[in-house]
């Protein structure tokens, strides 16, 4: 179990996160934030790569800075910017890192034609890596942060700059993982975890705003999200009066959906919608 | 919408992480006997030299070439300025070497954006730089002795050297100090300005500390000296080492 206890970090007299307590067991972990809201720095305190103002992180109940190195043998991690050297192959790559990793000589082979074959990339592993498409660079670095078969894995959002279709083949790589280790990805993209994350923890104003499975967040907003149709001309006064969560233009009019606290006002001839975990993210980050 | 949750309750821990925890405290605790080669090899070996100098030979190669050409424009300068005192360009030059060789493969780790990544390994980042360092730093020293030995002879090599020994080890101290908490090529370059500047300084303006240092003090000082910044240099390494590769270890 990786625990936070009422973690802060600050930076002079700016505070990035605070008081952030958190219990994390096996499963896959959804960090979701918009840009600048802590995300990055609460990653880098659980990676060892900054240290926090106040509170403590634990793994198994032991301080992880006590840890040292015994700690870094469990944590597997891909940075926001992944730096690769463009003219190894992935092979020689993440053997170097193996040997950083100070994994068994023997088991380095096998492990890496392993996880290749996990990431689809077996086909080019004697391929220089500055031929390869941002997707592919992606994978291979999921297959270096699982190189040691960490216990806890931590993706930084990994999935920004990629095409739908290679988001999604990162979705399903990453959905398998968190079976049997603590799986933490970060972003602001809610597609990336709203099918495949057992919890959702959500940053707001450097506090821990909620933390839950996306069906009890999405129920936060039950009753609250409608959707209507409105002539073209009226949607700017609209706009004004509600918060449009998305506006679609169909012939003649616009499909809007928006968000209304209180049950008074609901404009006639609306629709009541379910709420998704992106109307969630556009509602509490307004 | 403004609904804060109070963070989870910190769970107490099962027994069996509490047996966890006080087995692991224990094991910490106890004295262990340890192979000193062992240790040697954990903290100043690693991964190895060719994990260490992972794809610098060319970086290395380029720092040797740069090295050649300070050497050989201090040179010139030195003669122009009609230079009193040659062992400021000694000292001057000795760390040059080393320090040319860290900023340039500081600058290619931070370009090719792997420190972040490579800060959080087993063989962190920092351990790595300081291997590096140190490795380096006894190169540099074989070849700045071999030099002054064809420039000077072999009869003037003992104090030139112990001068020139002691300003490296020195700087390598404080150069990994420096990489320790703020690593990035600028504070290598920024050290190897302001050392650069000091030695031209001092050769113009610090006639009272050229006395002391090159007349007053005798050799076996500065011999001394290269044992104590040797020491400091192997103790400080051992520190990293300790933090970054063999903290958990017993040691």
């Amino acid at each position: 179990m990786l625990t936070l206890a009422k973690v802060t970090k600050k930076y002079g007299n700016h505070t990035a996160v605070e008081d952030i307590s958190i219990n994390m067991e096996n499963g896959l972990y959804g960090m979701l934030a918009p840009n600048g809201a802590g995300k990055t720095t609460l990653i880098k305190m659980i990676t060892t790569l900054l240290l926090p103002t106040s509170g403590e992180i634990l793994y198994n109940g032991m301080n992880i800075w006590e840890m040292g190195t015994a700690y870094r043998d469990l944590v597997g991690y891909l940075p926001q910017q992944f730096g690769y050297y463009k003219n190894n192959t992935p092979t020689q790559y993440l053997n170097y890192l193996a040997c950083l990793k100070k994994m068994p000589k023997k088991q380095v082979a096998g492990r890496i034609a392993e996880l290749l074959e996990l990431v689809g990339l077996s086909d080019v592993a004697h391929k220089k890596m500055k031929k390869f498409s941002g997707g592919m660079l992606q994978r291979v670095g999921i297959a270096q942060a699982m190189l040691n078969d960490p216990k806890i894995l931590i993706l930084d959002e990994p999935t920004a700059g990629l095409d739908p279709k290679e988001r999604v083949r990162f979705r399903n790589i990453i959905s398998a993982l968190g079976k049997d280790r603590i799986v933490i990805l970060s972003t602001h993209i809610v597609s990336d975890i709203e099918s495949i994350a057992n919890q959702v923890i959500m940053i707001k104003n450097q506090h821990l705003y909620q933390m839950d499975t996306v069906d009890a967040i999405c129920n936060m907003l039950e009753g609250s999200i409608y959707e209507l149709e409105i002539p073209n001309e009226e949607f700017e006064s609209f706009e004004q009066e509600y918060q449009v969560l998305s506006a679609r233009q169909e012939s003649g009019h616009m499909l809007v959906r928006f968000y209304v606290e209180e049950e008074e006002g609901i404009p006639k001839n609306s629709v009541l919608c379910n709420a998704n975990l992106e109307d969630v993210f556009l509602v509490v980050y307004q | 919408m403004e609904q804060y949750k109070n963070g989870s309750a910190i769970v107490y821990p099962s027994d069996e992480q509490v047996n966890q925890q006080i087995n692991f405290i224990l094991d910490k605790s106890r004295i262990k006997r340890r192979n000193t080669l062992e240790v040697i090899r954990a903290i100043f070996i690693g991964p190895g030299l060719s994990v260490v100098f992972y794809r610098f030979k060319l970086i290395l190669l380029g720092s040797f070439l740069i090295y050649l050409f300070l050497a050989f424009f201090c040179q010139l300068l030195a003669s122009y300025i009609e230079l009193e005192h040659t062992e400021y360009m000694v000292m001057l030059l000795f760390p040059m070497l080393h320090l040319v060789f860290q900023s340039l493969s500081l600058w290619s780790e931070e370009q090719e954006e792997m420190v972040e990544l490579k800060q959080t390994l087993y063989y962190s980042f920092s351990y790595l730089v300081g291997l590096r360092m140190f490795y380096i730093s006894i190169f540099s020293a074989l070849i700045n002795l071999f030099a002054i030995s064809q420039l000077t002879g072999w009869q003037n090599v003992g104090k030139l050297c112990a001068i020139g020994f002691s300003s490296m080890f020195l700087f390598t101290v404080i150069a990994l100090v420096l990489c320790e908490h703020a690593y990035g090529y600028r504070s290598v370059l920024g050290l190897s300005f302001f050392w650069a500047m000091l030695c031209v300084l001092l050769s113009r303006y610090g006639s009272g500390i050229s006395y002391v240092l090159f007349e007053l003090l005798p050799v076996s000082v500065h011999i001394a000296m290269v044992f104590v910044s040797f020491g400091l240099l192997l103790y400080y390494m051992g520190k990293v080492g300790k933090k970054y590769a063999y903290a958990c270890e017993g040691y």
